[in-house]
C-alpha cells in the first residue's frame, strides 16, 4: 500500500508557504517538506488537522494507493 | 502542563546544575575535595548550567520563541525520528556488546566480560518489564 497525498497541491492553490503551513497545524516546516515529499507519513491528529486546515476530508486530501 | 511551566521547572534545574558545579569547583578550590577530576566535572556542570539558564531566559522572555521552541520540541516527525533512534542505539548496543563479551571472554578477561554481559542482561530485562507495562496499558 502507498500513501500519497495532495498537501503542495492545495497548498499552492491556496498560496501559502510551507511556513504557514507548519505554524497552522503546529509542526515544523521540515515536516511539511517531508510530507510533500512522502518521506514522513502524519499522524491521524496531524491528518485531522491538514484536513481541517484545507476544508477537505481525510480520504481527499491522503490517497491510498495499492502497489 | 503548559510549556512555558515546563520550561521554569527546567530554568530551575539549570540553576540548581550551575550551583551545584560552582559548589564543587569552590570546594576544589579550598582544598576540601583533593580530585582533579572533580574540579573538571563541577566546572563543566557550571557552564552547562549557565549556558542552559541564558537559553531558558531568552525563550521565555519572548512568547513567539516559547511557541517555536515548543513545536520545535513536540513537533510529531522529531519524536519520531528520536524513537527509532533510540531503538537503532538499543539493537547497535545488545549487539555490539554481544561480540564484546565473546571477544573479552576469548581474550581472558571474563570480569570485563561478565560486566557486559550482565548490563545487556538488565538492558533486555528493562526493555521487558517496560514492555509488558506498555502492553497492559495500550
Amino acid at each position: 500500500m502507498l500513501l500519497k497525498n495532495r498537501i503542495k497541491e492545495l497548498r499552492k492553490l491556496r498560496k501559502i508557504t510551507q511556513d504557514d503551513l507548519a505554524q497552522a497545524v503546529d509542526v515544523t516546516r521540515q515536516t511539511i517538506i517531508s510530507l510533500e515529499n512522502g518521506k514522513y507519513t502524519a499522524s491521524l491528529m496531524l491528518a485531522y488537522k491538514l484536513s481541517k486546515f484545507f476544508g477537505v476530508s481525510i480520504e481527499d486530501l491522503f490517497i491510498f494507493e495499492e502497489e | 502542563m503548559n510549556y512555558e511551566k515546563k520550561l521554569k521547572i527546567r530554568l530551575c534545574f539549570a540553576v540548581c546544575c550551575a550551583a551545584a558545579g560552582i559548589l564543587l569547583v569552590a570546594l576544589c578550590c579550598l582544598g576540601m575535595i583533593k580530585a582533579e577530576v572533580v574540579i573538571i566535572f563541577g566546572a563543566t556542570l557550571a557552564l552547562i548550567g549557565i549556558y542552559r539558564i541564558i537559553n531558558y531566559l531568552i525563550i521565555i522572555k519572548d512568547k513567539e520563541a516559547v511557541k517555536r521552541q515548543n513545536i520545535a520540541e513536540n513537533d510529531e516527525r522529531t519524536v519520531s525520528i528520536m524513537y527509532k533512534a533510540r531503538s537503532a542505539a538499543f539493537i547497535i548496543y545488545i549487539v555490539t556488546a554481544a561480540v564484546g563479551v565473546i571477544f573479552f571472554q576469548v581474550a581472558g578477561k571474563s570480569d570485563l566480560a561478565s560486566l557486559l554481559g550482565f548490563s545487556v542482561a538488565f538492558l533486555v530485562f528493562v526493555y521487558s518489564i517496560f514492555y509488558f507495562i506498555f502492553n497492559k496499558k495500550y
